[in-house]
């Protein structure tokens, strides 16, 4: 038995042979390594890259968007995602003679000379120097081709497909990026709406609690599809050391007492936004005023010609998983590039600390965290068990203040958005006498619908008894029909 | 499992009939079986779970062979598609042959274009969008004619013309084909002919669904379709969903996702081009005001000092050291916190991204901040449909009178007033600065010779870049710009 020299029973001992350890690795390798592998790909505009690299403690300077992360950039149609996008694919396949980045549509295809435009112009610039453009050798493009890997993904299931099942030739070896150009529409498209079970008859006794069921449980498969798609992108990420990048559309919300209504990520779901570790948001806005006679003949003529590009912003939102306030980098989009229109600034960032919760949490909290996020808003403010609204749905501005600021109060930071009332929610407001234990299906009935199709696939409520017609209630809605 | 058949049409069910039973008396759809754990499902509808595992696999494979996705990965064994190799990848940076160029569908017109980037790029779908009588329909038909043309000019294929408001004006289309110089020049036999124009007439909403996810793809098939055009998609959605309420644009949002879909999935699938007009309605907003409080507001700093609790400028071990002392940050990086933003912030953030304001980028009407009296209008169909869209040309009337009566009474030049064009955005081209006029001819649409500054703006902004703005300022006024009153005319209206 005791063939091996090595091994000495008595001891207990087993034999050091290699497959027993661990890999040991010295300390300056892993600080090269981790300087390497985790280096951060470049957006291409300074000042969002500073803001970027904020919370890398270790890391060398020049920031950008952190490899093994879930990053999310949303915005406005035509705001320019997909342009950003394409910058972050050009900077990832210079990166390396092997970098290799996966590219993936759901709906345009990429458009091709714009990326290779944007691969014409090297990614740093020497300081002093002209942007030369140099353009892609023969050599390169060989390389360049078998890098980019371009998929087209036309539904829900495919994308799930790829990224809960994946294999080994899908991401491949050395992927550095991956980019789902236009995950909300597919995503959308996929979840169990209320359409699923638009067949049946309906009944006519108890109706409503039957509907109550099913929307319920409808909301619960749909926080779980969530919760799939995010955690398997954010697992993807971590895993093979990719920074995936996904954009998003946007749909409108109505904040309480207000009377317009903001844009949001269409995807602004608990669930997703829990594994969404950087989130960024492009804008349109219009060139500041410009002082003119403060400019001389030459500046002005320079400046006339700057506010020809459409001028962009770019916020970022959500930073390693904290959620921030942050001033805006304005870019413009250019032939080949994106092109920041101010030098960068030293970056604030706004944090406001919270104070602990003064009170214990609302019975009505915990159900609403049960049944998860209900379709694409922020979670609908599940209504205080205490709190009666007037059963008409004009209620007055005064109480929704006192129930807004109650609300402030007593509700812990977790929930998604303070401000998420519905005005005048009808079918809400009909079921908060039944007291079903709190329960209440968070009904899109909402002005988000009203207003422009935002929530387009949102747990509706199907209750004959809820379904008021909100008229008078919003401007908007009345226009755009 | 209901979904399966539209997610992968050529996926054999037969093999699985005695499981499929099962799943879809519980509702399962594809993408939760491709989420959940085998194990939760095979209880739930009680069933074998290596079974249910194999089906699981085979969908996967299935699903990956059908993402155009060059894999080895396809199991001979379920007849996954419909006997036809899974397409091969495109090269971006080599020409091949089977992947020509993004085609574009043009107008014909140079400087539209040019505006345009080239025209209605396949595998997009493309809006234009505009008033009543501006002529959009005037405008797709000359596509009609211009998509049957042999490339390089245009993808060289039928085309196919959904109408859902009236009859298709073929007098009309006749006119422009017998009118046109770029069609009376060629050979007879390349010219486009009205054989190739395939029309279908839908007025309700539920059978415009039905065409356009079964017909339309079969008839691309068959008859070797290049553009589609839908004229216009808003009127059945009008027709359908009548009323206000939540409900009702809620249940609209969800039939326009469903739509935008199947057109993307057509599009792509077929190379196709997809050009849909849409209806206005007029939008209400106190638009000087608000537009230069916002510009106003956009200089001031977002950390708005002294209201703040905690604004610095920090460097990373400033951050960490931050970290540490708040109590919740002590949890995994990853895991969101909500923190509060300060209400100042807050604020300035909800007016730049409120819906009006942004409403102003990309509907087409309202991202002039100099010009306050222009009447604000909003493309039909809300944020739902523009989420579908690639590209938004929008088309409007001159500002002169937009009541066709009055004005000078002189139906000639009424006639002739001047309508401009604009890309609002598109995902192949970048949006215009300025709105190309022009006038619609008996041969369609022709920009005006005036355009000819417009065109050389143009043509800086594709080769300028940001810094080259010095080197090219010397050669932007020669003599001869200098002799053009257009060129004083712009330069007034660039100072206003």
């Amino acid at each position: 038995m005791d063939d091996q020299e090595s091994s000495d029973q008595h001891n207990f001992s087993q034999p050091s042979s290699p497959a027993h350890r661990l890999p040991t690795l010295n300390g300056v390798q892993a600080l090269f390594d981790a300087i390497e592998k985790h280096k951060p790909i470049s957006t291409s505009v300074a000042g969002l890259d500073a803001t970027l690299c904020l919370t890398d403690d270790a890391l060398p300077a020049g920031g950008g968007i952190p490899r093994g992360r879930l990053t999310e950039v949303y915005g406005a149609p035509g705001s320019g995602k997909t342009h950003f996008a394409i910058q972050l694919a050009a900077n990832a396949l210079r990166d390396g003679d092997d970098a290799r980045v996966v590219w993936i549509d759901t709906s345009s295809q990429l458009p091709y000379s714009r990326l290779r435009r944007f691969l014409q112009v090297p990614q740093q610039t020497p300081v002093g120097d002209a942007p030369v453009a140099n353009g892609v050798n023969e050599h390169e493009e060989v390389t360049l081709d078998e890098r980019l890997e371009h998929l087209y993904i036309s539904s829900f299931p495919h994308l799930l497909a790829l990224v809960l099942h994946p294999s080994e030739d899908f991401p491949p070896d050395g992927t550095s990026l991956l980019v789902i150009d236009g995950l909300s529409n597919i995503t959308l498209l996929g979840l169990p709406h209320n359409d699923t079970i638009s067949n049946r008859p309906p009944t006519t006794n108890g109706s409503l609690s039957r509907d109550d069921i099913v929307a319920k449980s409808i909301a619960t498969r749909r926080a779980a599809m969530f919760s799939a798609i995010s955690s398997g992108l954010a697992c993807l990420a971590a895993s093979r050391n990719i920074a995936v990048v996904v954009t998003n559309n946007t749909s409108s919300h109505r904040k309480q007492g207000g009377k317009t209504s903001v844009l949001r990520s269409a995807l602004n779901v608990q669930q997703w936004n829990e594994n969404v570790s950087t989130r960024i948001v492009i804008y349109r806005d219009f060139w500041p005023v410009t002082n003119w006679t403060s400019l001389d003949r030459e500046e002005a003529r320079k400046q006339r010609k700057r506010e020809k590009w459409p001028l962009r912003i770019a916020e970022v939102e959500k930073l390693n998983g904290i959620e921030v306030s942050a001033e805006g980098t304005k870019f413009v989009i250019l032939r080949n590039r994106l092109h920041a229109v101010e030098p960068p600034k030293p970056v604030s960032i706004t944090i406001t600390d919270v104070a602990p919760p003064s009170s214990p949490q609302l019975p009505s909290q915990d159900n609403e965290e049960a049944m998860g996020n209900l379709g694409l808003e922020d979670a609908e403010e599940v209504e205080d068990q205490s709190v009666r609204l007037p059963e008409d749905m004009l209620s007055s501005s005064a109480a929704q203040e006192l129930k807004a600021t109650k609300r402030k109060i007593d509700e812990v930071v977790d929930s998604e958005d303070e401000d998420e009332i519905e005005i005048g929610n009808a079918g809400r407001s009909s079921l908060v006498p039944r007291g079903q234990g709190g329960f209440l299906p968070s009904s899109q009935l909402a002005q988000e619908g009203a207003d422009d199709g935002g929530s387009p696939l949102s747990a509706r409520q199907t209750a004959g008894v809820g379904d008021h017609a909100v008229d008078g209630q919003d401007d908007d809605m009345l226009l755009h029909n | 499992m209901a979904d399966l058949t539209e997610v992968l049409p050529h996926f054999d069910l037969q093999l699985w009939r005695h499981l499929t039973y099962s799943l879809e008396k519980k509702n399962i759809l594809t993408a939760e079986l491709l989420s959940k754990d085998p194990v939760e499902i095979a209880k739930r509808c009680p069933l074998p779970l290596n079974e249910l595992r194999r089906l699981i696999a085979a969908v996967v494979d299935a699903l990956r062979a059908d993402t155009h996705f060059s894999s080895t990965t396809i199991t001979t064994a379920q007849p996954v598609g419909s006997g036809e190799p899974p397409l091969k990848k495109a090269r971006i940076f080599r020409e091949d042959p089977e992947f020509p160029p993004l085609q574009c569908v043009r107008t014909l017109d140079t400087n539209i274009d040019e505006c345009l980037g080239g025209g209605f790029a396949a595998g997009c779908i493309s809006e234009i969008v505009g008033e009543s009588a501006v002529g959009k329909t005037q405008f797709v038909l000359g596509l009609l004619l211009s998509a049957q043309l042999p490339p390089p000019l245009g993808p060289g294929k039928a085309v196919l013309y959904l109408d859902t408001e009236g009859t298709l004006n073929t007098t009309r289309l006749d006119q422009m084909l017998s009118s046109h110089p770029t069609y009376q020049q060629l050979p007879p036999e390349d010219r486009p002919s009205l054989n190739r124009v395939l029309t279908m007439s839908v007025h309700d909403l539920e059978a415009q669904e039905h065409i356009v996810q079964f017909q339309i793809p079969e008839t691309v098939r068959r008859y070797n379709i290049g553009l589609v055009v839908i004229d216009s998609v808003t009127a059945n959605f009008r027709a359908e969903f009548l009323g206000s309420s939540a409900k009702v644009l809620s249940d609209r949002a969800v039939a326009l996702v469903r739509l935008g879909n199947t057109l993307r999935r057509l599009a792509n699938d077929h190379n196709v081009a997809i050009v849909v007009t849409n209806q206005v309605s007029d939008r209400f907003d106190d638009a000087r005001t608000t537009a230069d409080k916002l510009r106003l507001s956009s200089q001031a700093p977002s950390s708005s000092g002294t209201s703040s609790l905690q604004t610095q400028n920090l460097t990373p071990r400033a951050w960490q050291s931050q970290n540490t002392q708040q109590p919740r940050s002590s949890q995994a990086p990853i895991k969101s916190m909500q923190l509060q933003l300060s209400p100042s912030a807050q604020a300035r953030k909800d007016e730049v991204m409120s819906l009006d304001f942004q409403q102003r980028f990309f509907t087409g009407w309202g991202d002039n901040p100099s010009d306050p009296f222009e009447s604000l209008k909003t493309p039909a169909l809300g944020l739902a449909w523009a989420n579908q869209l690639d590209a938004r040309i929008v088309l409007k009337i001159g500002r002169g009178s937009t009541n066709p009566v009055s004005g000078t009474g002189n139906i000639l030049s009424e006639a002739k007033r001047k309508r401009y064009l604009g890309v609002v955005f598109a995902s192949w081209t970048p949006p215009s600065h300025t709105p190309i006029p022009y006038t619609l001819e008996t041969q369609g649409a022709v920009s005006m010779s005036g355009t000819t500054n417009a065109k050389a703006v143009h043509q800086d902004e594709f080769d300028v870049d940001f810094e080259e703005v010095d080197a090219e300022d010397g050669r932007e006024s020669t003599d001869a710009d200098l002799l053009n009153p257009q060129y004083w005319d712009d330069l007034d209206n660039d100072f206003a």
